[in-house]
């Protein structure tokens, strides 16, 4: 067996786990009240915790799993195939990540134990209103005994339940956006609830107003743990979306060997079967898309291309898949006790969070023309 | 032409592997053969394709696939892939027209094939091209009803019928049939695979201009050709179950050039892009449109790579190829043809012009519009799409059938 084999059999094991858990909490979500968010799965939350999901791109030192990407992909699939409600990306992917990759000994000793074990979440704020990647409203004005935040973030994932925000901002006269860490409860600091079409994400927006912070909550290295966290988050996102996809496309061939029309099995024809071996098609070239980002990051390789690649063409793919999945149960499908519209919204969030597929072509394009590396 | 460079073999070490790949084929690739060979005649394109070959087989990569004991490289899926990377990359031209023998005739050969037969394996090695027998007028997509007739007669099948797209027929001497040899049973059960030498008696072969308006399929009349029954491959009537085994091979191993062959296009279509003016002081590349479609072939590109990486690994482990081939096939044609198109988009004007060609010899010629042209081609033959979307959803989801007639 070589070992790629033996990764791919632990990781199967793995998966097999992570599915468990989250079948279990599925079967035991109750029904919520439509102009609402759907609960956080709290059963799936303390597992998650106590299986290490939240600590896994932590480091052993700080009490992490100091795993990869590679079993992040499968966490966030399963999430997302699973309709899961829970602060992964927001606390596990994006904040532990900015703070691994850009945090202070000292900032890292304080936070990154608490994520990891589930204590405590985090939170990232790093666009402005217009919800734009690289768009931060935000600034940090340096005054006596430290800093002052003012401005607006937007669409903060999971931002309300955080203990701790990483906030995108920018230091008058300097170019570059740096992160700071503002603790909940601050004074000045924000939160407000919005409700999310995709009902499984909890959105807020986080308004700053003088909230006073000392220097020390700057990250030293502010520039690293954003490219990072947008190169994790994109590809923990895409993997979500692939999962969604995944779970959208078993739904349809179940109901289209099922459903009979004209005497038959819809899935007969052409017309849907087509379509479902062209849903086939995007979920595999999707997966292994994803599949390939975390194992180039995981490598320590290059891989800004495959996560490019990741979050256009596998997210792109995601909301194609799910679409056509209402396509292919007809009227059932559109109802609002049914799981595809559910998936359908969840594929089009991670669609357009953390830069949309356009963005990510973009950046491809600049690395297939050699304007950039 | 002296040659410093050993036969290569395969090594534990996939990188050792490139770099003598690498040397050997940079080497090795002639100079200006593009120029060469857009001016050949058939006869000059035939001869240069065995000499291509013979370059090859020196080197030990000609049959790469091949087990050893038929004299082949013995090569595993995942360094064929190796190999055909690095061969694309220095450009160098691989003999087109014994593809079909070297791939899915071969593989029909040493799996089903008498040890008289597979001596055809080793002329194979000399530069026996073979072309095959399948579709007919009436039979395309609905292969199995084809009515190309086999009649027993003493110790000869007595052919009568017609073939068509087959693939340089006019430059084979031998040609894989499938033809009927039992009207009364059901269409997939009566088909019989046959070796035909294609000066029998009886044989016309007239070649058919295609839309890229060179000649590369031709027509087979077949007039009470006589077929002796030792050319029989496998049982009387067991054809189709063989033919379904090879054409799922066939898509497999031309996949690994011509997914090696797209990530180079798009390194071409790119530095064109670069360098074409749309506006005065504009280039396509300026262009976000362009950018973000050529972003979009990149990561198709990208994910085939991944998908035939994929395959090679399961071939590895398992030995099959199975509907994996289908979705390789189909992913790669769609791409090409968008890559192609693309590519048509940045040319514009440029690449409305045709030359006199007597053959396109490769897939990416570099003139764009009958690279794109020729797409067609891979989305319609070796099992149209459409065939290949229903394998995809009856073998790999499960999916009713579609009703037989």
């Amino acid at each position: 067996m070589t070992t790629s084999d033996a990764d791919d059999d632990l990781r199967a094991q793995f998966r097999q786990s992570v599915r468990q858990v989250l079948k279990q909490a599925s079967a035991a979500r109750e029904a919520q009240p439509v102009w609402a968010p759907e609960s956080a799965d709290e059963l799936v939350i303390k597992q998650a915790a106590s299986l290490g999901w939240t600590g896994l791109l932590v480091e052993e030192r700080w009490g992490g799993a100091g795993a990869g990407m590679g079993e992040a992909i499968v966490v966030a699939e399963e999430l997302g195939a699973h309709l899961t409600s829970m602060p992964f990306l927001s606390s596990a992917v994006l904040a532990s990540t900015a703070l691994s990759a850009g945090g202070s000994a000292a900032q890292q000793e304080r936070w990154l134990p608490g994520l990891a074990s589930g204590r405590l979440t985090g939170a990232a704020a790093l666009t402005g209103p217009s919800g734009r990647t690289g768009l931060t409203d935000v600034t940090a004005v340096s005054e006596r005994n430290g800093l002052v935040l003012r401005g607006e973030s937007g669409f903060v994932l999971d931002g309300g339940a955080a203990d701790v925000l990483l906030v995108a901002a920018c230091r008058a006269g300097e170019p570059d956006t740096e992160l700071y860490i503002v603790e909940s409860g601050s004074t000045g600091l924000e939160v407000t609830g919005l409700l999310s079409v995709d009902r499984t994400r909890r959105l807020s927006r986080v308004v700053l107003r003088d909230v006073r912070i000392a220097e020390s909550a700057r990250l030293p290295r502010g520039a690293a743990a954003l490219e990072a966290m947008l190169q994790r988050g994109s590809v923990a996102l895409a993997a979500d979306a692939v999962g969604t996809a995944r779970r959208a496309l078993d739904m349809a061939v179940d109901y289209a060997k099922k459903r009979e029309q004209f005497g038959r099995p819809i899935g007969a024809f052409q017309a849907i079967k087509h379509k479902l071996a062209d849903m086939y098609l995007l979920v595999q070239g999707a997966a292994l898309a994803v599949e390939g980002a975390a194992g180039a990051m995981d490598a320590g390789q290059d891989a800004r291309r495959l996560v490019a690649v990741a979050a256009s063409y596998g997210r792109d793919a995601a909301t194609k898949v799910t679409g056509d999945a209402i396509q292919v149960h007809g009227g059932i499908g559109y109802t609002w006790e049914h799981d595809c519209h559910r998936l359908f919204k969840r594929a089009k969030f991670d669609e357009a969070f953390l830069g949309d597929p356009s963005v990510n072509r973009e950046r491809l394009a600049a690395l297939v023309l050699g304007h950039d590396g | 032409m002296t040659r410093p460079f050993p036969r290569i073999v395969p090594a534990g070490d996939p990188g050792q592997l490139r770099s003598a790949v690498r040397d050997w084929a940079v080497a090795s690739t002639p100079p200006g053969w593009h120029a060469e060979l857009s001016t050949a005649t058939k006869r000059q394109f035939r001869d240069f394709n065995i000499r291509q070959a013979q370059l090859l087989r020196q080197a030990g990569l000609l049959a790469a696939h091949w087990p050893k004991e038929f004299g082949g490289g013995g090569f595993s899926f995942a360094e064929q892939l190796v190999i055909q990377e690095e061969l694309v990359r220095a450009d160098f031209p691989q003999p087109r027209l014994l593809e079909i023998a070297l791939a899915h005739i071969a593989a029909t050969l040493m799996a089903y094939g008498s040890a008289e037969q597979q001596r055809h394996l080793a002329a194979i090695l000399d530069g026996e091209i073979w072309c095959q027998g399948f579709s007919e007028p009436d039979a395309g997509s609905d292969l199995a009803s084809l009515r190309t007739r086999a009649v027993r007669d003493g110790d000869d099948y007595v052919v009568t019928g017609q073939k068509v797209w087959s693939s340089y027929a006019d430059q084979a001497s031998w040609c894989l049939l499938l033809a009927r040899t039992d009207p009364a049973a059901p269409k997939h059960r009566g088909l019989s695979l046959f070796m035909l030498a294609l000066d029998s008696p009886g044989v016309e072969v007239r070649p058919t201009r295609q839309a890229t308006g060179t000649e590369e399929f031709c027509e087979l009349f077949l007039t009470d050709v006589r077929i002796p029954a030792t050319h029989l491959i496998g049982a009387e009537n067991s054809g189709w179950r063989m033919a379904q085994t090879t054409l799922a091979t066939e898509r497999a191993f031309n996949m690994l050039e011509l997914q090696a062959r797209l990530a180079v296009a798009l390194r071409e279509i790119a530095a064109q892009a670069l360098v074409t003016p749309i506006a005065p002081g504009r280039m396509a590349a300026d262009d976000d449109s362009v950018r973000q479609d050529l972003a979009a072939r990149a990561a198709e590109v990208d994910v085939l790579g991944l998908l035939g990486q994929r395959l090679a690994r399961q071939v590895e482990r398992t030995g099959d190829v199975g509907p994996e081939g289908s979705i390789v096939k189909l992913f790669y044609s769609e791409t090409l043809q968008k890559l192609t198109g693309l590519a048509v988009r940045i040319s514009g004007m440029a690449t409305m012009l045709d030359e006199r060609r007597e053959f396109a010899t490769t897939w990416t010629s570099g003139h764009w519009m009958i690279d794109h042209l020729k797409s067609w081609n891979w989305t319609i033959a070796a099992g149209s799409n459409e065939i290949q979307r229903n394998i995809i959803g009856e073998r790999v989801l499960g999916l009713p059938r579609e009703p037989q007639a």
